[in-house]
């Protein structure tokens, strides 16, 4: 075996050593501009006065708000989509009726609008001049420029993750375990969580690590319908963007390397599900993955 | 325990699968149904599970209405095509899912259920594979597991669907002259699905043929070959070559070959299809005191222990096939393009617009 991997074998399909050059060193040269430079710069400008500046911004008290505040939106946006994805991938995959391919084209449309325009139709919607805001507000119920207002924005952002990692993988499963699960004697709710769940439970994780960065790191839909109330409605991203705006550059970027770190451990852990999910139970072809 | 099935229809949307289905399988048999793909025998199969539900009919379950009880409470044993075994989990834990998920008053202590999981892998002869996940074992093997699976809930009926259908050749074969002791010792009443007829007629009691919708014919696997009641059931059964000719008095002629057909005496100049089997034709060098049917010999293949002829008929140019054994095929020294004289030794005759046919064999 190892003899046979030793002598590489020759792809029918190689392309002249200069196309390879040439089109390896394009990516990288964008990765390089886009990505990594940006990158470099936040870490350096957070430190750019020293640790201690560093500290002091993240200490803040407005910045340690707004960092429970994104973390509690992100909580709750990411369990409403762990109910809606499901419910969803379900009803999509395994029932048939009127309007279910619609359903399915529906769901990624959020991807395709603009977030500020989301959050325009909330405060269209829900604002005090809006067709239910004035019986919201005639009943005290504040949504716009409240915490209600930005968990709904931030749940319409990220209401396709969970829903579209799964359909792809429940449609691929076909139902048949279930119905085997059925024929053996369980109930519904056992059918779920000994067959559907666990053949699910990665692609679910996966969507849910791109819903929770997405969450994170919402800025256009939340920066309407927030109103940039300090201390109220204040996540991180509105955060860094006060601080800049007012010329508190260290500390912006501090802020913002917060964001960013959250952000490489979000790419950590997705890279991880893929390979476990690929890997199957024992998380073999983790490393071979890598490697291609 | 027996299933009775009567009157069940069922419809997809605009196309009707299932046309009126009166089916009765006895205490302790294995029945076969038989049927071209898309001949609603799987819709049937999955009807009786209660994981399809009929448009009109009624299933019973040794005398019981069954259509009052969920697919989960009905105690089936159904064994799918693809295996549907629960990927994320051992051999062991899928064939002890169906005692894990009772009811807790009906549930055995884990000692037990581990008894009877380790009692049916040996049944099944796996119990060496039991922590083994399903990706890890042949076709074979896990359909074997399912099996054990879908016994383990002491089914009251078992239900195959296709059971050997995704297997190659050689497993097949074997796995089914092994569920036939296995039901031999268990005696479980069982229905399986097959478009296979060889599969059929070697495995089962009886052998129900199934075409668009409808039952054929119900037989033991003798019956439906020695007396196909209809076309349908002659073809899917055998290669089977058709001769169009017209029967007057109980003589079937086709082109200049005259056949004695004494069922057919009273008919009168009708027209008529001769069925004939392609290993139930005589072929012969020189034409005999009978007439045959003077044909080219267009292709020879040679399959082990027996010999397919393509011919071609002088008269009508149309081409049919013939089957010798390897041994009456030397003796004969064929090769393409040289002409012989074919008569059936066996023929069945339907006359158009009549559906009971009638056997002759003549012998030359």
């Amino acid at each position: 075996m190892s003899a046979v991997a030793a002598a590489t074998p020759r792809r029918a399909t190689t392309d002249p050593l200069a196309v390879r050059v040439l089109l390896t060193g394009t990516a990288l040269f964008f990765v390089a501009l886009f990505i990594v430079l940006p990158l470099v710069t936040i870490f350096a400008g957070a430190f750019a006065k020293g640790a201690g500046v560093f500290w002091e911004a993240v200490r803040d008290p407005e910045t340690l708000f707004s960092v429970r505040l994104t973390l509690l939106v992100t909580i709750t946006v990411v369990a409403a989509n762990l109910v809606f994805g499901l419910a969803a991938a379900w009803s999509i995959t395994r029932f048939r009726f009127p309007g279910r391919r619609l359903l399915s084209s529906l769901i990624e449309l959020p991807l395709s609008i603009s977030p500020v325009v989301a959050g325009l139709v909330f405060i269209l919607l829900l604002g005090d001049a809006g067709v239910w805001g004035r019986f919201l507000s005639a009943h005290g119920i504040k949504v716009i420029f409240a915490l209600p207002g930005i968990i709904l924005a931030t749940l319409f952002v990220t209401l396709p993750y969970v829903a579209r990692e799964l359909i792809p993988l429940m449609e691929a499963g076909g139902s048949q375990e279930e119905e085997a699960a059925l024929t053996l004697g369980a109930r519904g709710w056992q059918i779920f969580r000994r067959v559907t769940l666990p053949n699910i439970s990665w692609g679910l994780l996966y969507g849910v690590v791109l819903a929770s960065a997405r969450a994170l790191g919402e800025f256009g839909a939340v920066s309407v319908v927030s109103g940039h109330v300090r201390g109220e409605t204040t996540t991180v991203p509105l955060q860094v963007e006060i601080l800049y705006n007012e010329y508190h550059f260290a500390a912006a970027f501090a802020v913002a390397s917060l964001l960013s770190l959250l952000a490489l451990f979000t790419v950590g852990i997705k890279k991880w599900l893929q390979c476990r999910a690929k890997g199957g139970l024992a998380g073999r072809g983790c490393t071979a993955g890598m490697a291609t | 325990m027996s299933i009775e099935v009567s009157g069940v229809r069922k419809n997809f949307g605009d196309s009707a699968v299932l046309l009126g289905i009166d089916l009765e399988v006895r205490s302790g048999e294995l029945v076969a149904l038989l049927g071209p793909s898309g001949c609603g025998k799987t819709t049937l199969l999955r009807i009786i599970a209660g994981l399809d539900t009929a448009d009109a009919g009624l299933v019973r379950v040794s005398g019981a209405d069954a259509s009052a009880l969920a697919a989960s409470e009905r105690r089936v044993g159904f064994v799918f095509q693809h295996y549907a075994l629960f990927r994320r989990l051992t051999v062991f834990e899928n064939v002890a899912f169906g005692l894990r998920v009772r009811p807790r008053r009906e549930r055995h202590s884990r000692a037990a259920i581990r008894e009877r999981v380790m009692e049916l892998l040996r049944l099944v002869q796996l119990e060496r594979f039991a922590d083994r996940t399903p990706g890890q074992l042949s076709g074979g093997q896990q359909q074997r597991v399912a099996l054990a699976r879908a016994l383990a809930i002491e089914p009251r009926i078992l239900l195959l669907d296709e059971p050997f259908g995704s297997l190659d050749a050689r497993v097949r074969r074997e796995l089914r002259l092994w569920l036939r002791r296995l039901h031999d010792e268990l005696h479980v009443t069982s229905v399986f699905v097959t478009h296979d007829q060889e599969e059929a007629l070697e495995v089962a009691d009886r052998v129900v043929l199934m075409n668009a919708g409808r039952i054929e014919q119900i037989g033991t696997p003798q019956e439906v070959w020695e007396h196909p009641r209809t076309p349908f059931v002659l073809d899917f059964l055998g290669s089977v070559n058709l001769f169009h000719g017209r029967v007057h008095h109980g003589r079937l002629s086709i082109g200049g070959m005259e056949i004695d057909v004494p069922e057919h005496a009273g008919t009168h100049a009708a027209a008529a299809v001769g069925y004939v089997r392609d290993h139930d034709l005589d072929v012969r060098r020189a034409d005999g005191e009978d007439a045959g049917l003077a044909t080219t010999v267009l292709q020879v293949r040679r399959l082990g222990p027996i010999v397919r002829l393509e011919l071609r008929r002088l008269d009508t140019a149309e081409t049919f096939e013939a089957t010798l054994s390897a041994e009456r095929f030397c003796r004969l020294e064929l090769r393409p393009g040289e002409t012989v004289f074919v008569r059936p030794r066996r023929v069945r005759v339907f006359v158009d617009g009549a559906t009971n046919a009638a056997v002759a064999c003549t012998q030359w």
